[in-house]
This record gives structure tokens, sequence and C-alpha cells, in this order.
């Protein structure tokens, strides 16, 4: 091998005192191998490039002529690499350039929006400098970019962020649109329609001219705070001003729900064991040999981690395995539990319903029944809500 | 008078030391492996060389080995190592 960096080439020499020749050399220390006779006063022997100039030097004071045969080792191709200079600097051109552009950012996906317009997103990633042709060193931490898109997309619950390659996939997760029907919509003035059948209970009348009072029945559809003032069975003249207040209605609900007497849930038991295997790339070297975790139910949590220096990561890390012990609780119920819990549930699912200002005044078990392990209910709620509903008072009629 | 001197002390430390002689001593040591290769330490110099023979003078006169296609793979100041289809190998004595 040391041959081989260094570089051999093998001469011809042609002289009367050749044998002298031969022993001035070794004594010299210089190291001589493949020595062949070829001929009368013609011999051919290998040396080390290092050594060329000295033999050289030795070959002159014996007199002896000298040709090359051949020449071999790291020093000649490094040469012949020069010659071909263009060749080479293009070969190294061309894996650097792959290199670098496997490195930048190509195309970014954006997924799962619906109402979060998809260039705003586009825009605020832009500011974070994450962009296709940015340098995927460049990109800011994981933690640091959902955070600063999160503050700037109120709109939004949560967003992922993952690099495959050269590709950004950013995940946004929506706000379930709440928030965006409660608020008010500017459709200029309108009257309060009821929403569904119910007994009204109480008025907070703001703006408009209320046409119920308390204690009356309406129906799905009547209008319940006229935006006009004046009598509404005259159609000319009155101002509009658009209604704005509170209807609170006495509302009927029938709920059925249904509770398992017997519920499995998996549980850790807080026994853990974690394993590191090493990775290239995306490639895992796992130890054929290595002790298995001893749980029987368990969850992984795998965790990857790549050495980095700098912003510069390599495709060298290790993937660091969690197993946890989990276990399956059984919860036994009695019927009375069971009932106490539908109804919980059943309470829960109603005030989901009936918003901010509603409030339950009673509840009644109208069915109870134990089938298949399992409890069914039906349940009648008495809810007083808001059943005022905006609708746009057509102008120009 | 004084390179006896000096061989004379080599024996006595051999034998009172209890070193290999070849160690000791600057005759050569030769190591024949089949017929094909031939390694000898303790030479002095490069006599002859041909395809068919080389003779290395050593302190016990020279040292011939016959053969054919006889190739010197490496040479340095201590050791030859001589390559070919050796048939004999022999010493002449200096007188």
């Amino acid at each position: 091998m040391p041959n081989t960096v260094e570089g051999e080439v093998t001469i011809e020499c042609r002289g009367a005192n050749l044998t002298p020749f031969l022993n001035d050399v070794v004594q010299a220390g210089i190291v001589l191998r493949q020595i062949e006779w070829k001929g009368q006063e013609l011999v051919q022997i290998t040396i080390l490039v290092p050594d060329f100039k000295q033999v050289i030097a030795l070959l002159r004071q014996y007199q002896c002529k000298m040709k090359i045969v051949k020449k071999s080792g790291l020093p000649f191709l490094v040469a012949r690499a020069m010659r071909r200079k263009f060749f080479a600097i293009g070969a190294i051109l061309f894996i650097s350039f792959l290199y670098m552009l496997s490195s930048l950012v190509w195309k970014i996906d954006i997924l799962g929006n619906e109402k979060i317009p998809t260039q705003l997103v586009q825009n605020l990633l832009q500011k974070e400098g994450v962009y296709p042709g940015q340098w995927k060193g460049k990109i800011p931490s994981q933690e640091e970019l959902k955070q600063h898109l999160l503050n700037q997309l109120p709109q939004a619950t949560w967003i992922g962020i993952q690099t495959q390659g050269t590709r950004v996939v950013v995940t946004v997760v929506e706000k379930k649109g709440i928030d965006q029907a409660t608020e008010p919509k500017k459709v200029g003035p309108v009257n309060l329609v009821a929403k569904k059948d119910a007994f009204i209970v109480d008025l907070a009348v703001e703006k408009g001219n209320p046409l119920v009072k308390v204690n009356d029945t309406v129906q799905k559809g009547q209008v319940l705070v006229s935006g006009k003032y004046g009598d509404p069975t005259i159609q000319e003249g009155g101002q509009i001003v658009g209604a704005k207040g509170i209807v609170l209605g006495e509302v009927w609900y029938e709920s059925n729900i249904v509770v398992p007497l017997q519920m499995e849930y998996k549980k850790f038991t807080g026994n853990r064991v974690s394993k590191t295997i090493p990775m290239i790339g995306t490639w895992q070297i796992r130890n054929p040999f290595s002790k298995d975790h001893p749980y029987q139910t368990f969850e992984i949590v795998p965790k990857e981690s790549f050495l980095q220096i700098g912003k510069w990561r390599f495709p060298i890390g290790w993937t660091k395995e969690e197993y946890m012990e989990t276990e399956v609780e059984k919860r036994v119920l009695t019927p009375a539990q069971a009932v106490e819990e539908g109804m919980d549930k059943a309470k829960a699912e109603i005030l989901n319903v009936v918003g901010k200002d509603g409030r339950i005044i009673s509840q009644k078990i109208l069915q109870q029944s134990i089938k298949n392990g399992r409890v069914y209910l039906k349940i009648n709620f008495d809810v007083v809500e808001n059943i005022a509903v905006s609708k746009p008072l057509l102008q120009g009629e | 008078m004084k390179k006896k001197w000096n061989s004379h002390m080599r024996d006595w430390a051999s034998k009172w030391l209890d070193l290999p002689p070849d160690v000791a001593s600057e005759v050569p040591r030769i190591e024949w492996i089949g017929n094909y290769r031939l390694r000898v330490e303790n030479y002095k110099k490069i006599e002859e060389l041909t395809e068919k023979s080389i003779s290395l003078s050593t302190k016990l006169g020279s040292l011939e080995i016959l053969g054919s296609r006889i190739v010197v793979k490496v040479i340095d100041p201590e050791v030859v190592i001589v390559e070919g289809e050796i048939e004999d190998v022999r010493y002449r004595s200096k007188k």
C-alpha cells in the first residue's frame, strides 16, 4: 500500500558496471524491488518515486543508460488527472453541485388549511426564511418556527413542519369555526328571528322593536325583535335601526346516551427500556443480538437525533427508542354509576349545543334500560337558551 | 586484529547469553520457502546477477543461488529476497 501511495517506477538500466551500481544503490539505503536480469548488461529494477533522483545520480556515476518502462501509483494518477484538469474539475463540480442542490428547499407544501389562504401561510413562511431556494441549514428550528407561525395565525390551533428531502411539508390544523360563527356578520340592519320553537322566558333588547312578550310561545322563523320602529303591520314609515339583543326561550331537548358498563383502557405502568440504534441516512443499523424488551404490551416512542456541526447536519445519527410498558385496565361500573356518567355526558353535550347564554333548568330520565352490558338512557332536558338569530332586513322592499 | 577480537566476543556472547547464533554472529541466515523463495539476511554485497544465478558475498565467502528465472524481489542493506525456480544454494569458500 505505501508503494502505491508513493508511486513506483520500473526502469531498465544498461551499462557495463551494473553489479557495483546495484551494490551502491543498496548501500545508499534505497530499497530495490523486482531486480530482473534481462540480458547482457541489461537489468530491470523497480524503485520508489522519492528515490528516483538518487538512483539517476548513481546511474550517471556508473555511466549507465536508463529507460523508464512502467510508472504506477498515486503520483502518476494525480499527474494524469492534472493533465485532464477540466475533466477532474468537472467531476468535482458535478458532485458538489448535486450535493448543494440536495441541500436546498425546492418545494413547500401546505396541507390541511381550508379557511386560511395558502398564500398567507407562504408569505409568513417566507418572512421566517422558509422558501424555495433556501438552504435547508438556514431554516430556523422547528419549535421556533411553529411558535412564530402560531402567533401570526390565530386561526390555527396547531402547525407541524416536516422536512422530507428537498420538500418542506407544513401541516396546518385550523380551529373549528366557533368563534367565527358567533361573530356578528356585518350585513346591515337585521331582524331577530326565532331559531326554534320555544317559550319566551326573558327579553333583553338593546335595539329594535320587540314583537313578543315574556310567556309567549313562538315558532321557528317567527320575528322576535323587528329592526324597524313603528307598527310592523304598516309597511311604510318607521325608522330602520336594526335589532340587537338576546331573547331567552325555554326549549326541550331529548338526548339518547349509551354507557358501557365495562370499559378497557390502556395505562402506562411506568416501566420503560430504551434502545439506541445507529442510523446512516434513514437506514437503521439494528443489532440482531441485542436484548429484546421484556414487555408484552408496550408502546414505542422513537426519537431521532443527527450529528450536527453548526448548521450542517450529517446523515449519521441515532434513534433512541423508548419502550414503555402498558397495561390494560378494566373498569366496571354499577348501573347507578353508569347512569350518573351518562347524565354527565349528556349535560356536557347539551351545554355545548346551547352556547354561552344557555343553562339547564331541569333534566329527567325518560327511559333507562340495560342491554348487552350497556346502559341506554333517554333524557329530557329543559333548557333556557338564546333563541334569537339575526336575519337581514330586506331593504328596498 | 580488531575484527578477530570482535568476532571472538560475539561467539562468547552467543554461548554465554544463550542467543541464537544468527543474531549474535555476522554469518548469513537463509530461509528457503519451497523452491521458489529464498530470504538471505546478513549478506554483504551482490557479486553477480544473471537470470540463472545470483551470487552474494558473505562473511563465509560467496553464496551462490542457482536456478532459472531468478528475480530479486526486494533488496535492502540487510535482506535479500530472491524468487524464481531455485535449484541449488551453496557456499564457495573465500580461498
